[in-house]
């Protein structure tokens, strides 16, 4: 079987990414699960530009007919979830945003009413946001 | 019972003013929860008479209403009532809105503008039974008004109010919780006045579509 330059830029990558996900992992920057999941994800990768056979073996099995077409359903299917998950983030990120601009205002209308009974909690907002998080509010995916 | 109303606004310098001097006589303080507004929203509230609360930028409506529920609550409130600054609730009905409240009778209250025929139009009727139905599909909490901005807690129901969301979604995410935390709710008919302006300030279609989008990704979230 003769090979394709392609397939040396393919598995150059796959290479480079796994290392990626490897030192990643050894710096405590990616947890088990999904480093496994990560380098299961390159690896396949790699073993489909190498064999391509195996993306048409796995095409007859769920029914899709050609091996190019499920690596591209595959493909449009994990750029959804990897576009969900950006959106989830940017939610978290968007809210952790309001809980600093809400601390602030409290705060500031703290100092111009020192007069008052009880001066608001400006730390309250963070307080409120680290118990969601830890009942599981902001999980992402 | 100390009365606090918190109006959320956001360049709303055409009725901000005159939503709070209508209110003085029915709240013991009003807090305007000033978004970061671009006009003169927090002067002339501040002019009015309201406790001005200033976001440093635009944040949502969700997230005025949580500033503004976290400063009554500082300020010692009883009955947390808000209010939309838009000018389409009268002043009136917060009385109305609360006296179950204070009679002991429900821990939170909405001001349901379908209850009765009050010149609502189409549109807006059922762009309103559309966020119902979808409240309830997502939350399984039917009210007959899930969108209204008039709303009344007690201060124990407002203390274990837990809002995440930031934007327009916040109206049923209150649904939610009024379902999840088993509050008494009272629904009490209120009159709107539609103007142009106030008309104008709802949500239109693009806006309803992601509110309902945020809120689908939300119960998919939801343990």
């Amino acid at each position: 079987m003769s090979n394709h330059p392609i397939q040396f830029f393919i598995l150059a990558f796959v290479g480079f990414a796994v290392s990626r996900v490897v030192s990643r992992y050894r710096e405590g920057k990616l947890q088990t699960a999904p480093m496994i999941g990560w380098a299961a994800f390159w690896l396949a990768t790699g073993v489909v530009s190498l064999l391509p056979q195996v993306a048409t073996v796995f095409a007859r099995i769920v029914g899709v007919g050609r091996g190019v077409d499920a690596v591209m359903y595959v493909a449009i299917l994990g750029l959804f979830y990897g576009l969900f998950r950006m959106f989830v983030r940017v939610e978290q990120l968007e809210h952790q945003l309001t809980l600093i601009v809400r601390a602030m205002a409290l705060k500031d209308r703290a100092g111009r009413s020192k007069q008052e009974p009880t001066a608001p909690d400006a730390g309250a907002p963070i307080k409120a946001y680290a118990e969601q998080e830890s009942r599981g509010h902001h999980r992402v995916l | 019972m100390r009365r606090v109303v918190v109006v959320p606004a956001y360049n709303e310098e055409r009725t901000v003013g005159d939503v709070v001097r209508s209110l003085i006589r029915f709240a013991d303080r009003v807090i305007v929860v000033d978004d970061g507004s671009t006009d003169g929203s927090a002067a002339l509230a501040a002019a009015a008479g309201a406790d001005v609360v200033s976001h440093l930028m635009n944040r949502g409506l969700g997230a005025a209403l949580g500033t503004g529920i976290s400063a009554a609550l500082a300020d010692n409130a009883d009955i947390i009532v808000t209010f939309d600054a838009d000018g389409q609730h009268r002043a009136e009905d917060v009385a109305r809105l609360v006296a179950p409240l204070e009679a002991g009778a429900a821990d939170a209250a909405i001001g349901c503008r379908t209850l009765e025929r009050n010149g609502m139009p189409v549109s807006r009727r059922t762009a309103n039974w559309i966020g119902n139905a979808l409240t309830a599909a997502l939350f399984g909490t039917w009210v007959s008004d899930s969108q209204s901005g008039l709303r009344a807690f007690t201060r124990a129901a407002a203390e274990r109010l837990d809002l995440t969301t930031d934007r327009m979604e916040v109206s049923s995410e209150i649904i939610r919780e009024v379902g999840r935390l088993g509050l008494r709710l009272a629904e009490v008919s209120i009159r709107p006045i539609y103007t142009d302006y106030s008309l104008s300030k709802g949500q239109g279609f693009v806006v309803g579509l992601k509110t309902a989008g945020r809120l689908v990704v939300k119960r998919v979230l939801q343990k």
